[in-house]
């Protein structure tokens, strides 16, 4: 069935809306949505073509659908990217990247860097500041 | 549809043994709005009755006292010696009189369903659970499946303990869905605690067979896990609230029967008379394909640029702006110049004084 026809099935009720702001945007917790918005353009269920970013403990996956797979097909369906936690922003970007520069959902690009950068922020140690040290008052 | 795609069938220990072809059903349009309206229908035949009894406010000989006493003309209860006596009665406003509109028994609980109707919301749900989308939106555990309709061996049908059905259901990834049935069993909020409906909990599986050799009794106590046979499709079932894509599993049997229980679109059912599959109004739902299609790109006209270019930053008046009035009208430059050529050919007329005039200026 195409996505066009999934996506009308999908759009109103399906159980990954969440809408707890009112009047706010609507939002969605599908794994293969990037920026979480419920929208056809970044919705991972009715897209053939679908990009998911999630943090396992010791690395960041990106999983794709492949493109030859049969429309039945759930997990055979996906191939997985692996980066390891450790690498930096930079060369996790540089492996998320190539999957948009071979031409494989080039539209997400921006938000998959930005996920993926987001991730590879929170893996980063915080820096050490020095002890505040208590003024005034307090002294 | 040429050549039906096949669909392989899982042993009980989970790997592919052999396929069969895809049934027509699965392949029958999807229409929420029918299956949604069957639905509510549908889920209304399995009620029971209530209505307030029908003396409730009326066991009393109350009579209006009529005007001149001081008080509201409502019927007042007689006799004395009670609290009761002089209260208001009858009314629906009055404490302990009769309710406005008396519920009644006898209002029409179920609702009658035209028998085609009834099929194609069944054949549409059944055509909503072969998409993984679907049934993954209705918020089954199935990402690790390895596909969707999932065939199970006839051999499942024979099973006699829990035990190997669960086991089965993790070979084939399928035992996080009834995880999910069993973490979310809560008390249900409400006097239907109290009314034999304590619990409630998500659903998990259909498993739909074709001959009961055991394996109702294998499943049956497995959370969330509900059996059918196949001859006995329930929308109820199918598509739960309303909501296509339940999570079905095949049994072979059961599977290869489809096409004997619901025909295909030349062929008619078996167990079905004279039933064909509805027909879609769209066979191509795939907009993209049918925008990129020859038929259409033939008579397309050439596409625009990407970004459109302001056709000028700062508006001008052509009433006032002469250089925007004559690009607006080329006629207008014409025109005007027409206009100025008359007015130079018009000779001056040239005032000269007056003889009685002069006279009196150069008089001496």
């Amino acid at each position: 069935m195409s996505a066009d026809l999934q996506w009308l099935l999908l759009r109103n009720y399906n159980s990954f809306i969440v809408k707890k702001v009112p009047e706010g945007p609507i939002f969605s917790r599908e794994p293969g949505n990037l920026p979480s918005l419920h929208s056809y353009k970044y919705s991972g269920l009715a897209n053939q073509k679908t990009v998911a970013v999630t943090d396992t403990g010791s690395n960041i996956q990106i999983s794709y659908t492949k493109k030859g797979a049969s429309p039945h097909a759930v997990k055979p369906a996906r191939a997985t990217i692996n980066i390891r936690s450790r690498s930096g922003p930079r060369r996790s970007l540089g492996v998320a990247a190539k999957l948009s520069k071979r031409g494989y959902r080039p539209d997400l690009r921006p938000v998959l860097l930005a996920r993926v950068s987001a991730l590879a922020a929170s893996k980063k140690e915080p820096k050490s500041r020095p002890v505040k040290k208590p003024r005034g008052k307090k002294a | 549809m040429a050549s039906r795609p096949t669909v392989n069938v899982r042993s009980t220990a989970g790997e592919a043994t052999s396929s069969l072809p895809l049934p027509a059903v699965l392949t029958a349009p999807i229409r929420l709005d029918v299956v949604q309206q069957v639905h509510k229908s549908i889920a209304k035949n399995k009620r029971q009755a209530y209505a307030v009894n029908v003396k409730a406010g009326h066991q009393t000989s109350a009579e209006s006292w009529g005007t001149g006493r001081a008080v509201a003309r409502i019927p007042r209860v007689g006799g004395s010696g009670t609290h009761r006596s002089g209260q208001a009665a009858f009314g629906n406003m009055c404490r302990g009189g009769r309710m406005f509109a008396p519920t009644k028994t006898w209002r029409k609980w179920h609702v009658k369903v035209n028998q085609n109707q009834r099929r194609f919301a069944v054949v549409s749900a059944l055509a909503a659970s072969a998409l993984p989308s679907l049934v993954l939106a209705r918020g089954h555990r199935i990402e690790q499946i390895e596909e969707v309709p999932l065939v199970v061996s006839s051999a499942v049908e024979s099973f006699a303990k829990t035990k190997e059905a669960v086991a089965l259901l993790k070979s084939l990834n399928a035992y996080p869905d009834v995880l999910k049935v069993s973490n979310s069993r809560k008390l249900r909020a409400g006097k239907g605690k109290l009314r034999n409906r304590r619990h409630r909990q998500r659903r998990g599986p259909l498993v739909v067979y074709n001959e009961d050799k055991g394996i109702v009794k294998a499943f049956r106590n497995l959370p969330g896990v509900e059996l059918v046979n196949v001859r006995r499709l329930n929308l109820l079932q199918l598509a739960p609230g309303g909501h296509l894509g339940r999570f079905v599993i095949w049994t072979e049997g059961a599977f290869g029967l489809l096409d004997e229980v619901f025909g295909t679109f030349e062929k008619a059912a078996v167990y079905k008379k004279d039933y064909l599959l509805p027909t879609a109004k769209i066979s191509n739902p795939d907009v993209t394909r049918l925008i990129n299609s020859s038929e259409i790109q033939a008579v397309v006209r050439p596409a625009g640029p990407k970004t459109q270019k302001r056709p000028w930053t700062q508006k001008k008046n052509p009433l006032t702006n002469k250089a925007v009035l004559f690009r607006l009208n080329p006629y207008a430059k014409a025109f005007r110049k027409q206009q100025l050529e008359k007015k130079a050919e018009k000779p001056k007329k040239v005032k000269t004084a007056g003889e009685a005039f002069l006279k009196t200026l150069f008089a001496p």
